[in-house]
């Protein structure tokens, strides 16, 4: 590996495209690129020279990302290049591979991310792409290269698709990271001003803030949510393996708050308690939000994550509509989530109610209630976005079952605009 | 329903939710403060969605 260099991309993407507007684009921060920054410490790990464009931060034109790669290529190393891309910029990260291959016609382009593991049919039908990786990308970007560098047969590596006479193959499945502490820390060393990194205006109480990951897979059911990458199968890092995490941001990079940004970050009490008592023991200070379901909490566990740091959490509600609550799969109760908002008000955790309107079956009278629910609860800030059938989805699964793939708009699958709107 | 009909509803529930004298009131008294800066940030960016037009 170390005659090797993998230069990973973050595709360029305007912040008017992602958010529909540029003034949203400019209020909605920006996040560490997490999963191009585990994969790049894994290759790190395995003596492999990595670089870490992220052009979307960088605000880089389509030309300026391929003259930054052709300054990191170095001609006595093998280079390869792998671009992760979510659904709303596969357009995007499709142009600059393109271009890529004009350019650098030998080098092999290694394709990763969301859409690739929910659709990876349409993906690879364009062939600037040469290989596509499905699921976590770790082992497979490492094994895929590894394998590529040997001149071994590709077959053997899980967890992968590529084009061969024309035709997809499709390794065998890769299974889900059992042990997530044997992960290095993202590198995010790798990363250009990484102060510069900032969540949306409403998602940090104090800078430096930066965001941390501890768990992968959700066990919920939600018909709306995508869960190509990670599974369904809920894997969380221990407690000692996230202190050592949230040590070395604050020791190293000054960072004062951390924005956990776990599906669920709450729901295993006893690593939480593990590692905030850690935190304390140790004389770790710091800020920190996270996301929550609803029924992950209770009065008292709420009291001491106040007592240990915790300013805000974000609960998905998605609806004040029991009826949509249901057809979405959601599990929970509007009751349970008055009482728990009612809880964290008391306590003084602020608290985000994060909706959705447009669900498959959302009428005017069910998204009624779903303004009047969040008005009627006393949280402390209500986001509202527009129900997305996103790939991997269920929801996607039953409204595009019979579409051409290559005739979706896929740089519409923002959460701004209503894609399949209710039919009633 | 149309694609704008939701947007319309996205819109009507910012405004149904941050342009009420409860929270007015509470961004008022939190200029003087120390959550000053939480909720000018937040106000900031949820008035975006009340200010725009709708595409």
């Amino acid at each position: 590996m170390k005659n090797t260099t993998y230069i990973l991309i973050n595709p360029p993407i305007l912040r008017a495209e992602r958010y529909s507007s540029k003034f949203l684009g400019a209020a909605g921060g920006s996040l560490v690129p997490l999963g191009i920054l585990y994969i790049a410490s894994f290759m790190e790990s395995k003596g492999c020279n990595v670089e870490v464009i992220d052009a979307e931060h960088q605000l880089l034109t389509q030309n300026e990302t391929i003259e930054y790669v052709r300054k990191l290529i170095n001609p006595n190393k093998k280079t390869y290049i792998g671009i992760s891309t979510t659904t709303v910029c596969f357009n995007n990260a499709v142009v600059l591979a393109q271009n890529l291959k004009k350019n650098f016609p030998e080098i092999k382009i290694i394709l990763g991310g969301v859409h690739v593991s929910s659709l990876p049919e349409h993906a690879m039908g364009y062939e600037c792409f040469d290989y596509g990786i499905i699921g976590e990308g770790e082992i497979t970007n490492y094994e895929l290269i590894d394998c590529l560098n040997n001149n071994n047969d590709i077959n053997s590596v899980k967890g992968i698709v590529y084009r061969e006479q024309g035709k997809l193959v499709y390794t065998a499945k890769r299974e889900p990271i059992k042990n997530l502490d044997e992960l290095p820390f993202p590198a995010r060393h790798l990363l250009k001003n990484l102060e510069q990194y900032v969540p949306g205006l409403s998602d940090y109480k104090q800078l430096p803030v930066t965001n941390i990951i501890t768990s992968r897979g959700c066990p919920g059911q939600c018909t709306f949510c995508s869960n190509a990458v990670f599974g369904r199968t809920y894997r969380s890092r221990s407690a000692q393996n996230i202190f050592e995490e949230i040590e070395d941001v604050i020791k190293k990079y000054k960072m004062k708050e951390i924005h956990f940004i776990d599906d669920s970050f709450l729901l295993n009490k006893i690593r939480i308690r593990e590692l905030f008592d850690l935190c304390t023991e140790k004389n770790l200070k710091f800020s920190w939000s996270c996301y929550s379901r609803i029924d992950n909490v209770n009065y008292e566990y709420l009291k001491y994550l106040k007592q240990h740091g915790c300013w805000r959490i974000s609960f998905g509600i998605e609806s004040g509509d029991k009826q949509v609550l249901k057809d979405i799969k959601k599990n929970i109760t509007l009751d349970n989530a008055k009482e728990v908002i009612t809880w964290c008000n008391e306590l003084g955790i602020k608290t985000t109610g994060l909706f959705m309107i447009g669900h498959p079956t959302d009428t005017v009278e069910s998204i009624k209630n779903t303004i009047n629910f969040a008005v009627n609860i006393p949280f402390s800030d209500a986001a509202c976005c527009v129900s997305t059938p996103l790939p991997g989805s269920e929801q996607f699964k039953t409204m595009f079952k019979d579409c051409n793939y290559n005739e979706i708009d896929f740089s519409k699958f923002n959460t701004m605009y209503s894609v399949v709107p209710p039919p009633v | 329903m149309t694609g704008l009909d939701v947007l319309k509803m996205q819109k009507e529930f910012y405004k149904s939710f941050y342009l009420r004298p409860k929270v007015i009131f509470r961004y008022f008294l939190s200029l003087f403060s120390s959550a000053f800066f939480i909720k000018f940030k937040t106000l900031t960016m949820n008035a975006l969605y009340i200010i725009l037009p709708i595409k």
